[in-house]
């Protein structure tokens, strides 16, 4: 495998992982509110607008599985990002609210922790799926930066 | 890297290579464009992050401050700069834990 397909291979599988983490994450806030213990504003304050996030990410996932399933030489990585750069926009009010959502989750853990979803076994789990779509976005111009890198390599046949 | 010896008149490899030269450049380009993006999609998120630190720094500020005259934190507006800075008071210069914010109207 040349040093390109290997990059293209972790940016697909790590969007693919993520997609999979923001499913989990989702289906967490749908377990809270069914179990209906705590309220829906302290939901909310959890998990904002995670669904949203959500959506669109899958949207995304698909663009990158598109380009993907090209042939090498017409693959252009850099164009989901330009394509959908308004579309993440909606990470803002999230991220804004990483902090609070921690500490609201963490006053009501006790609560969400009796449900039993694996996302939630223990409150680090669950600050670190909530830290999820932040690390995600510092990870998108490293990706793109090391897949500049392959252009030069692939010309040596590396 | 030595090209092979092409007889003048046979471009072939020359064509190629142009070819392979532009679709690199293509591909530079295209990520280029999509290196901005992101890394302006992760400076709006970062600025969120530390927009929402200073907000933390507020909240503590409002709960720290023993008296605060006739102010009132509400109209103070955005807190700009937080950090423990020397502070020169009637008295003397002191250390303190300084936030600096600007009134609005």
């Amino acid at each position: 495998m040349s040093y390109r397909d290997h990059i293209i291979k972790e940016m697909v599988d790590t969007e693919r992982k993520y997609v999979q983490d923001l499913e989990n994450l989702h289906d967490l806030k749908k377990a809270v509110e069914q179990q209906g213990d705590i309220p829906g504003d302290i939901v909310h304050h959890i998990f904002l607008n995670i669904n949203s996030i959500l959506d669109f990410q899958r949207r995304f996932l698909i663009k990158i599985e598109t380009t993907n399933s090209m042939p090498a030489a017409s693959q252009r990585w850099g164009t989901p990002f330009a394509t959908y750069e308004e579309g993440f926009a909606i990470y803002q009010p999230f991220i804004a609210n990483q902090r609070k959502a921690a500490q609201v989750a963490n006053q009501v853990f006790d609560q969400i922790k009796v449900i039993q979803h694996p996302v939630a076994c223990d409150f680090n789990t669950l600050d670190g799926f909530l830290l999820k779509p932040m690390q995600r976005l510092v990870k998108y111009p490293l990706l793109l930066k090391v897949s500049v890198a392959t252009i030069f390599t692939s010309r040596f046949g590396f | 890297m030595l090209r092979p010896f092409s007889p003048a008149g046979s471009g072939s490899n020359h064509q190629q290579d142009l070819s392979k030269k532009s679709e690199d450049a293509a591909v530079k380009e295209d990520l280029a464009t999509g290196i901005a993006a992101a890394e302006r999609v992760l400076s709006k998120a970062n600025e969120a992050v530390n927009r929402d630190m200073l907000d933390e720094a507020v909240e503590e500020l409002n709960r720290r401050v023993d008296d605060w005259k006739s102010h009132k934190v509400d109209h103070f507006g955005s807190l700009l700069l937080h950090g423990v800075y020397t502070v020169i008071t009637g008295r003397s210069d002191q250390e303190k834990d300084v936030g600096i914010f600007i009134e609005c109207a």
